[in-house]
């Protein structure tokens, strides 16, 4: 699904990323822990092509296509979804009108038909239902006013809708309380699929005791130091990330 | 700058004195006041650099404590104030009086107030007199890099004052200038601030309280051009107006096309608290950058009536409760003063001013 | 912006202005200048009874002594008023009496611009039931519904054809809300008026469908001078729709409208302006100079005046769409989304006069500002000493779009009543990169990831519109920012 080679990107010259790579099979569930500055975020802006975020060397294959060559909505229609560490708060425009456009244009993207108002209305119904959300969130403006929970499961039934490929989850679990953490978790568990993957990218383990990922990658100074199973997550748990430094890899 | 002259810049400048038509104003006639003003005492142990009718006076000057060579006179009107090399910190408070009688004709006094580069100063200015001819106070300030400057103005005079003054300062990189007015007591007020950021990170912030009763005209007209990047600007000013008083408050924003990263807010409230009152506002954005956050908030209205409600239902009489809410209304900008540099003289000349109007 | 957008932003079609085309049919245009003379001719032309006559020419003599505004936010090289025509028709045997008998050539320049002029079309359910009066340079071409209304008891005509036909009403309140003598343009428009819609709903009568004007102007170096002037007597009720285009041409054209509304107790009037005059190419040359006085009496009691405008269009739009409210608990309402891009200036806001009790106003103003246009809202809010516990609220939100453009904020405040309040806030900010990424992030491309949020941004006021209006205009939001994405 997912094959990441030899990535190196940079931030305004200043390397982050320093030769990453990272194979993910359709239907596994990957976790990537690291410290903070380890360059997690970069990994997911490269990912989903920000701006600002720049590739010296390496490539990124989804499914055999270059992702690095395309704009982001182009990766977002072949199927890149990336769960904001902060999501965006976008006044006067509701939750309804930015899924409905999302979804066709990605639709018109891949040569599917539009849908009309009433198929967008069923469908946004049923996957809120599914999710255990009010049809009332689909109302508001895009995480205006919502609590940081809100706007995270808010992502989450953005994912449920846009139905991707490859899910990358930056840093779900930042600035949630437990319970939240749970609901959120919860969203992504219904979402596994044998042919969607999924990136979580987190510095804690707690994130893991709901999201159980196949595997575990260490990142730090811009690369992977260490793979392994969700033993490693405990491992880390125990022994920080000192342990992790280049030399100790 | 001479009156005359100034006269002539609000006949060129129209739309900037479109609400205090200055011509005009000053063709009304106006009596002597038959009590005489307390004179001006600073505070203990601050110099205090005097001025009696628009000219240096020596005699209730105390220079004593001023480091050396601060403070210059040039000529009859002209002053320098330098604080000069780099980490110069003055930190006793420096008082400027400004006495008016009737004595002799008010002279425009001109202030040049230099700061070097890291340097710091508070600067309190005292306005008095029983003076009814107008007089004419024009400062120029220039901070330089990191330099700080704390200027607070307060007045005292008779009501029959003609108060027009223009400061007008620049501020270079990292530099701040922080300015407190409190205007009151004059039959005709112009008080310009024109605040030009010219550095990287330069910041301003201004505030006011003008308390207007009888048949004063109040004119605050400020400025603050942003152009260089990364600036902030803050402006709040708030008016009270009893009787048959006129207030204009205009306090434009420019950002500059390379004044990239600017953040300004301005607020301006109003009080009329009379049915024969007027208020005039023209808060005013000129912005030609685009990664700004500007804004600005007018309100002119009445006391709530809810918050009238609940404190008389507390056992408050309504004059009281009124003195309470313009009280908290007023302290939100005199807050922005600290201790030593005016405040409870400010806070004095509040109370005084609630006793006699509400 | 930054490399990213950039580059997306080349691959952008640039902007396309769909109504740019020019109608080929025989006009019959008066000579250029602007004189007594060319007064007298337009009045003849019109066959105009001699009150209106004097009444353009004081209008006229007073014009020549006034001195053209300069304190609006806009730069124009001086405009050459006698180098314009005042008059342009196209040539008609007789007046059509009925739209069979009209120029064919004109009905397929409304069905292009999406006019719906034949009424069995709008029955068959294919558009809105709308009645529209065609005006074409300086002449009303066709007007529908006419019968419909006219049982309800409605006029609505030309005004070309009220002074004829409803002498009284127009002699009433024409220029009893824009005298004569109120500005240079509308002193201007006042003197050689051509045409226009004259509106008059009875007492009680709820206007069963819009009613709607549509302005095109279509001849060479010519200005268009058009009047409106609607009338709701106690308890009417109307809501009506003015849409303008004209077609590309490289000079500029001067277009000075004057609409007059007057609002009798418990009256309501709802005026919404689609405003998609040829702003010009990319580079600032041609576009339509616009310079409109519109204000709205609300004279009598518990009247209501609302004013939405879409302005999109113009090289230069300068308007004021303004309520006097003077009957108590009267209410003025201004809903204006400006949208500037590359070099249109756009000098635009309200005046809202308190002067009777509990009268209350809102104003909500968006300005986009996009290239190397300027925008700036321009407002007044005063309450006269009678306007006991009157309100308003003002909302002006400026959106910046690249850093080449400019916007601003001149509000006057003005209070002479203590139980009157008045709020005011203003905004300035730009699009974030974040908010665009987000929506590029979720697939859609940087346009229509613009497109979407400065709908948004003018949701308030697009939302003011009359449903079938709406949807045209956040098109339109789309189109008139094309190009601008970089």
């Amino acid at each position: 699904m997912l094959s990441i080679k030899n990535l190196h990107a940079e931030i305004d010259g200043k390397p982050i990323l320093k030769g990453l790579d990272l194979e993910i099979k359709a239907g596994e569930v990957h976790a990537i822990m690291g410290p903070n500055g380890a360059g997690k975020s970069t990994l997911s802006y490269v990912l989903s092509g920000r701006d600002g975020y720049t590739v010296t060397e390496g490539q990124v294959l989804l499914n055999g296509q270059d992702v690095l060559s395309m704009k982001p909505e182009e990766r977002a229609a072949a199927g890149v979804f990336l769960a904001f560490q902060y999501p965006v708060e976008i006044p006067g425009v509701t939750n309804m009108n930015f899924l409905k456009t999302a979804l066709n244009s990605i639709r018109k993207a891949r040569g599917e038909s539009e849908l009309d108002a009433m198929q967008m209305l069923k469908l946004l119904r049923a996957k809120a239902k599914l999710l255990g959300m009010s049809e009332e969130m689909l109302k508001r403006a895009v995480n205006v006013g919502f609590s940081g929970g809100e706007k995270k499961r808010n992502d989450i039934l953005q994912m449920a809708v846009l139905e991707p490929k490859l899910c990358v989850l930056d840093e779900t679990d930042s600035g949630l309380d437990i319970d939240a953490l749970k609901v959120v978790a919860e969203g992504v568990n219904t979402l596994r699929a044998a042919d969607r993957s999924m990136l979580v990218i987190t510095h804690y383990q707690r994130l893991l005791d709901y999201i159980k990922p196949d595997y575990v990658h260490v990142l730090a100074y811009g690369r992977i130091q260490r793979s392994g199973g969700p033993e490693l997550a405990l491992e880390l748990e125990a022994k920080g990330y000192a342990a992790f430094a280049p030399e100790a890899a | 700058m001479t009156l005359a002259a100034l006269i002539e810049r609000s006949r060129v400048q129209k739309e900037s004195w479109r609400y205090t038509p200055l011509e005009k104003l000053l063709a009304t006639p106006i009596s002597a006041p038959d009590t005489a003003v307390q004179p001006l005492v600073g505070e203990a142990g601050h110099p205090v650099i005097a001025f009696r009718n628009g000219r240096y006076y020596a005699a209730t000057s105390r220079l004593e404590k001023l480091p050396v060579g601060m403070f210059q006179v040039e000529g009859d009107n002209a002053c320098r104030i330098t604080v000069g090399g780099r980490h110069c910190l003055v930190t006793t408070p420096v008082e400027l009086h400004f006495a008016y009688d009737n004595t002799a004709q008010a002279e425009p006094v001109q202030l040049y107030i230099e700061l070097g580069e890291s340097s710091s100063l508070t600067l309190i200015e005292h306005h008095a007199g029983s003076a009814t001819a107008p007089h004419v106070v024009e400062m120029n300030v220039t901070l330089s890099a990191q330099a700080k400057l704390r200027h607070s103005k307060l007045m005292h005079q008779q009501a029959v004052a003609v108060h027009l003054t223009r400061t007008q300062v620049s501020v270079a990189s990292g530099a701040h200038y922080h300015h407190f007015a409190l205007l009151k007591d004059a039959r005709l007020t112009r008080h310009e601030v024109d605040v030009r950021l010219q550095g990287l990170n330069a910041q301003c912030s201004l505030s006011g309280v003008m308390l207007l009763a009888g048949h004063e005209h109040g004119d605050a007209t400020w400025r603050v051009t942003h152009e260089a990047p990364q600036g902030t600007s803050n402006q709040l000013f708030k008016t009270i107006l009893t009787e048959s008083a006129r207030g204009v408050f205009q306090g434009k924003v420019i950002v500059a096309p390379d004044a990239q990263k600017t953040d300004s807010q301005q607020l301006s409230r109003a009080l009329l608290l009379s049915d024969q009152a007027e208020m005039n506002a023209k808060p005013e954005l000129q912005i030609d950058a685009d990664d700004v956050s500007c804004s600005h908030g007018s309100t002119v209205g009445d006391l709530d009536d809810n918050a009238l409600f609940y404190l008389r239902s507390r056992g408050l009489s309504d004059a009281a409760a009124r003195r309470l809410l313009l009280r908290a209304f007023a302290d939100e900008v005199v807050e922005n003063l600290h201790a030593g540099e005016g405040h409870e003289v400010a806070a004095a000349l509040l109370e005084e001013w609630f006793h006699e109007n509400v | 912006m930054n490399a990213l957008t950039k580059e997306r932003a080349s691959a952008i079609a640039e902007q396309s202005y769909k109504y740019g085309f020019v109608t080929d049919i025989e006009s019959e245009v008066a000579p250029a200048g602007l004189s007594e003379d060319t007064i007298r001719f337009i009045s003849a032309k019109k066959e105009e009874p001699s009150w209106l006559l004097e009444w353009r020419l004081k209008a006229f003599h007073h014009w020549q002594k006034m001195a053209e505004p300069d304190w609006a936010m806009v730069k124009y090289p001086p405009i050459d008023y006698q180098a314009a025509s005042y008059y342009a028709a196209p040539k008609q045997k007789n007046k059509p009496k009925s739209l069979d008998e009209v120029d064919p050539e004109l009905l397929r320049t409304y069905e292009k611009l999406g006019i719906p002029l034949r009424e069995q079309e709008v029955l068959a359910g294919v558009t809105p039931r709308i009645a529209v009066d065609a005006v074409f340079d300086s002449v009303s071409v066709a007007t529908t519904y006419k019968k419909t209304l006219e049982d309800a008891g409605i006029i609505f005509c030309p005004i070309s054809e009220a002074v004829k036909t409803h002498p009284e009403l127009v002699q009433r309140y024409l220029g009893s809300v824009v005298p004569v003598t109120d500005n240079y343009f509308a002193a201007l428009n006042s003197a050689v008026f051509t045409d226009g819609s004259f509106v008059y709903i009875p007492k009680g009568v709820r206007c069963p469908m819009e009613l709607s004007t549509y302005f095109r102007i279509n001849a060479e170096n010519t200005g268009q001078f058009e009047r409106t002037l609607i009338i709701a007597d106690d308890a009417a009720y109307v809501s009506y729709l003015e849409g303008c285009t004209a077609p590309k041409r490289d000079e500029n054209q001067l277009h000075a409208a004057v609409v007059e509304l007057v609002a009798h107790d418990d009256a309501q009037i709802k005026y919404s302006t689609v405003q998609n005059w040829y702003p010009g190419d990319k580079d600032g040359k041609g576009g339509i100079y616009n310079f409109v006085t519109k204000r709205g009496a609300c004279r009598g009691k518990r009247s209501k005046i609302s004013w939405t405008q879409v302005e999109t269009g113009s090289a230069i739009t300068w308007k004021y769409p303004s309520c006097v409210l003077q009957g108590d608990d009267s209410v003025g309402e201004f809903y204006s989304v400006a949208i500037t891009n590359n070099y249109q200036q756009a000098d635009t806001g309200t005046k809202m006069i308190h002067i009777g009790k509990n009268t209350r106003s809102t104003i909500i103003a968006k300005g986009i500002s996009a290239g190397r246009a300027q925008s700036t809202y321009r407002g007044l809010v005063r309450m006269l000493r009678t306007a006991k516990g009157a309100r308003n609220r003002t909302q002006c939100d400026s959106l910046l779009i690249g850093d080449q453009c400019g916007a601003h904020t001149v509000p006057y405040i003005e209070s002479r009543q203590p139980s009157a309040r008045v709020e005011h806030e203003a905004t300035t900010s730009k699009v974030s990169e974040d908010q665009l990424f987000y929506c590029q992030q979720r697939g859609l491309n940087a346009e229509e990831a613009m497109a979407l949020i400065v709908n948004g941004f003018c949701k308030e006021v697009l939302a003011e519109l009359p449903m079938e209006f709406a949807v045209e205009a956040q098109k339109l939001v789309g189109i008139s920012l094309e190009g601008s994405v970089g």
